[in-house]
């Protein structure tokens, strides 16, 4: 009797739980989102900028009470602490084993300096909040549903913030108020021009950074081996795709095994197909299929580019286990000298290089310098041309759910970054710690390890992309002598000064093109993006490496086809109507 | 004849002389001592006891029921940003729609397949190794030996899938390179690389590291067994392979009835930590099991109804399944799971 009293109440106290939390749910409703749609505007080169011209959308976000900062003068001298602690969460990449610097992004030397310096200041709580740089989409959506959105939502790529926009995780903010409260950032972004890409369906979402050299890559460096091309009486390193594998025909016969090397593909940005378009570009063709979000299957240019890797794969120079090899095993390959090249981010302190001669004592490297004219052929196409990143950096925007004094203070977080000393000392560190004066122009400490000070990925990039995408001294030779690799025995200054100036001549001849960028977000993005790129591409790519050569065209074609019914039609027809309705940039005339 | 009649000699002689207190049913043929008490009074007497449960409680309830609100999503067009107030109920539609999803199909096709295999394989492996972890008389071999077993468990699968990788690459990995290197082989096998070659590596390395752990369970029943069955069985003249038969198994029956109808539970499941780790692009066809379906077209792409529509029907199924095997279980004399 008491035994089934005892279940009856356990059974109770169980449903009832259940009952209560089927009611309540899990946790608050966030507000929903009401802002409407005021109809599209064109971010394209010819566009006014937006400035002053949008009207704040409404209250939402004006300083409430006497929680927020007086801001009775523009910029920081008008700023005072919030009368109540302000949390203001920032997202930074994780970059995990890719990353070269500081394991602990979120709780670490630089983080604590923000805090001293500009937190505490103001009575803000900065906390960082860190994002998986190789899933960001995932992150921000694990975010959104556990309704801990941080602050503001960061990226590189428009289409991210275009799908969090169109999925209701933005909110419009004010220019009006941006423009007084960080007039530095402001300024900046009218400065370079970049102010006309703020809003997305006709109100301002999008707070932009700037991106010295945008119209270039030339951070992005592919070192080779020289002292291979010398070993089988090659000059040069190829111009043309036919060139290369002549080249790796070679290094085969000299006993180099698989000197392309390889690995699987995975993420975002995987295949790029600029170099075996042809220029100038079909308008049309860039618009729809020129991203690099989602690769370009069906494309002619992606053909000429699995054309080429299935070359690699039948004639032995491809790891033909590359499909199981990730991106550290590629890195490991060439410094331990068994591949070819290798290609990644240049910076002062580059770990990869440091341990290739280490291992490779007598080894030679070259960079590969981008030819200042095309290099163009019908069975490869072009050959040199490359993606030219956007004209602006990062851009920030800011969380749905954020409160008028978040908001707040997160402007105060770009101005206060923007300032030139906070800026300087987050990029360079501490004299005599992090970096040494050689004349007037700083040099980054090669290695940090080991420093309580030691700075997170590339010199800290991920806390300052807010402000900028790359570090600048003022003019291109300063600033690539600061970003070329220190402490080795060879200087490559001198190779990546001239990348930088091939790939300039060629974006001013407009045979290199910025992606076209859309004012309006596509559904069929949201809907199938990741299931092309992350689960249907990886494999038709690899079916298409490793059939036979003979087989190539008809798999392409039956593939080609799968992939554009499996959804990358419809985000073709979207783009393109999206084009037609003049609701995207357009190529240069 | 003399060894059976030996058993059940065996079987009613430890009924009679165990002073067991049964607080539930009497077993069949067993005699029930009840003992008159209250709650209040269990508590006072055991608090300590109930103040231990309660933490492992408070878990199974903040894990595994404060999360089933969650489930209104399966019937709800739902967007993180409006919550569940601003979404819309649109009934049966996410599960009319993954059930016409043909890669839908392919998941449950592929998950179900491969569970029944590992049921197959994996669930005989861990009581054919109690009995011989058992059998070892030599007590340090046998503590080293399960500590062995025991460690592939303690792996995650990310450290497993990069050891197999290393393993039993075509041409990098050792066993192909050994195997080649003693003429055995002239080509690499394509143990990860091809799809059905992949499906046998797969649940092997999904027994090898589950079987040590999976002893567990089944050596704890053992030690249950009264040894003076194996003193009388001795006398009686049973073997080794007979006192395996016909005491140690039908000791540990209860124990294996009651984890088959809890593994039948998860014939529907599927593990995404151990696909993606030991997936690629070339056995993508098996690879792609439910798992990789609800998160590549749920979670990862913000899609949190379809998400949950499939696992709430991953769960049901895998709960009738429960009921179901507890029903015929009992139906076959046993005592079943509930």
């Amino acid at each position: 009797m008491k035994k089934k009293t005892l279940q009856r109440a356990a059974a109770l106290v169980m449903t009832g739980a259940m009952v209560m939390g089927a009611m309540t749910g899990c946790g608050s409703e966030p507000a929903t989102n009401e802002s409407t749609s005021a109809g599209g505007s064109t971010p394209s080169s010819e566009s006014t900028p937006t400035g002053g011209d949008t009207q704040p959308s409404g209250g939402d976000t004006e300083p409430s009470g006497g929680d927020a900062p007086a801001s009775t003068a523009a910029g920081m001298e008008g700023w005072t602490p919030f009368a109540d602690t302000v949390t203001l969460q920032i997202p930074v990449y994780d970059r995990g084993d890719n990353g070269n610097g500081c394991s602990d992004v979120v709780n670490n030397y630089w983080t604590k300096w923000v805090q001293d310096n500009f937190g505490a200041m103001y009575n803000i709580n900065v906390e960082y909040v860190a994002i998986t740089r190789t899933d960001v989409m995932t992150d921000y959506t694990l975010l959104a549903t556990g309704q801990d959105l941080p602050t503001v939502l960061m990226e590189y790529d428009y289409d991210k913030l275009a799908t969090w926009q169109a999925e209701g995780y933005l909110q419009p903010y004010d220019m009006e108020q941006l423009k007084t409260v960080a007039p530095t950032f402001y300024q900046n972004m009218v400065d370079n021009g970049i102010d006309i890409y703020t809003q997305l369906d006709g109100e301002d979402y999008l707070a932009l950074g700037q991106r010295p050299y945008g119209n270039t890559n030339y951070t992005w460096i592919t070192w080779y081996r020289q002292d291979w091309l010398d070993e089988v009486g090659v000059s040069n390193y190829p111009a043309t795709s036919q060139e290369r594998l002549d080249l790796f025909q070679k290094l085969v016969d000299a006993g180099h095994e698989y000197p392309a090397g390889g690995t699987k593909v995975s993420g975002v940005g995987v295949d790029q197909n600029y170099g075996w378009r042809d220029y100038p570009q079909d308008e049309v063709t860039w618009a729809t299929t020129g991203d690099y979000q989602i690769p370009a299957l069906s494309s002619e240019a992606q053909k000429r580019f699995l054309r080429f890797e299935n070359e690699l794969y039948n004639r032995g120079f491809k790891n033909p286990e590359y499909y199981t090899r990730d991106a550290g095993e590629a890195i490991s390959d060439f410094v331990n000298g068994k591949t070819f090249e290798w290609a990644g981010y240049t910076s002062s302190t580059l770990d990869a290089l440091a341990s290739f001669y280490e291992i490779n004592p007598d080894g030679k490297l070259g960079v590969v310098v981008c030819s200042s004219d095309l290099v163009q052929d019908d069975v490869w196409g072009s050959n040199n041309s490359f993606r030219p990143t956007n004209v602006f950096g990062a851009m920030t925007a800011f969380a749905y759910d954020a409160t008028p004094e978040e908001v707040q203070a997160a402007m105060m977080y770009m101005e206060w970054m923007s300032q030139e000393e906070n800026l300087f000392t987050m990029q360079w560190g501490i004299e005599g710690v992090n970096f040494n004066y050689d004349g007037d122009t700083p040099v980054n400490v090669a290695d940090q390890k080991g420093l309580a000070e030691q700075q997170g990925h590339n010199n800290n990039v991920d806390y300052w992309m807010i402000v900028t995408a790359s570090k600048t001294l003022g003019s291109i030779e300063k600033d690539i002598a600061a970003i070329s690799p220190q402490g080795l025995p060879q200087d490559f200054y001198e190779g990546i000064l001239a990348n930088y100036h091939g790939q300039n001549d060629l974006y001013n001849k407009n045979l290199a093109n910025s992606d076209c960028n859309f004012a309006t977000s596509f559904e069929a993005v949201t809907e199938y993006g990741n299931i092309l790129t992350g689960e249907l591409y990886p494999q038709y790519r690899d079916q298409l490496t490793m059939c036979a050569p003979e087989e190539f065209d008809a798999l392409y074609d039956e593939l080609s086809r799968k992939y554009l019914e499996a959804g990358y039609q419809e985000v073709i027809n979207q783009r393109l109507e999206a084009y037609n309705n003049g609701l995207s940039t357009k190529l240069p005339k | 004849m003399h060894e059976n009649i030996g058993i059940n000699h065996l079987f009613l002689y430890k009924v009679d002389e165990e002073k067991r207190v049964y607080m539930g049913k009497a077993k069949r043929g067993s005699k029930e001592i009840i003992v008159k008490t209250s709650w209040k009074k269990s508590i006072k007497r055991d608090w300590q006891l109930y103040l231990l449960l309660l933490f492992p409680l408070l878990m199974v309830f903040v894990f595994s029921y404060a999360a089933y609100p969650g489930m209104r999503m399966a019937f709800m067009d739902y967007k993180p940003v409006r919550g569940y107030a601003g979404s819309e109920w649109v009934g049966f539609k996410i599960f009319e729609k993954i059930f016409t999803d043909r890669e839908f199909t392919k998941a449950l096709r592929n998950s179900i397949v491969f569970n029944l295999l590992d049921l197959l394989i994996g669930f005989p492996m861990p009581v054919i190794l109690a009995l011989i972890l058992n059998e070892l008389r030599y007590a340090r071999f046998k503590k080293v030996s399960q500590t062995i077993l025991y460690l592939p468990h303690f792996l995650s699968w990310a450290i497993i899938g990069s050891v197999a990788y290393n393993m039993f690459r075509p041409n990098s990995g050792l066993v192909n390179m050994l195997l080649m290197k003693m003429g055995v082989i002239q080509q690499g096998i394509p143990f990860m690389t091809e799809k059905w070659h992949w499906a046998v590596t797969y649940l092997l390395v999904g027994v090898w590291q589950s079987m040590g752990w999976g002893t567990i369970l089944y050596l704890a029943a053992i030690t249950g067994i009264s040894g003076e069955l194996y003193e009388a069985a001795m006398i009686d003249g049973a073997n080794r392979w007979k006192r395996m038969w016909y005491i140690t198994l039908p000791g540990i029956k209860g124990t294996v009835v009651t984890l088959l109808i809890m593994n039948l539970g998860k014939i529907m499941g599927s593990n995404l930590e151990r696909l993606t780790a030991m997936g690629n692009t070339q056995v993508a066809d098996f690879q792609f099991q439910l798992a990789i379906y609800i998160y590549n077209r749920g979670i990862s792409n913000g899609k949190f109804s379809p998400a949950t529509a499939a696992n709430l029907f991953q769960s049901l199924v895998g709960l009738a399944l429960v009921l179901i095997s507890d029903r015929i279980a009992k139906k076959l004399g046993e005592d079943g799971l509930l």
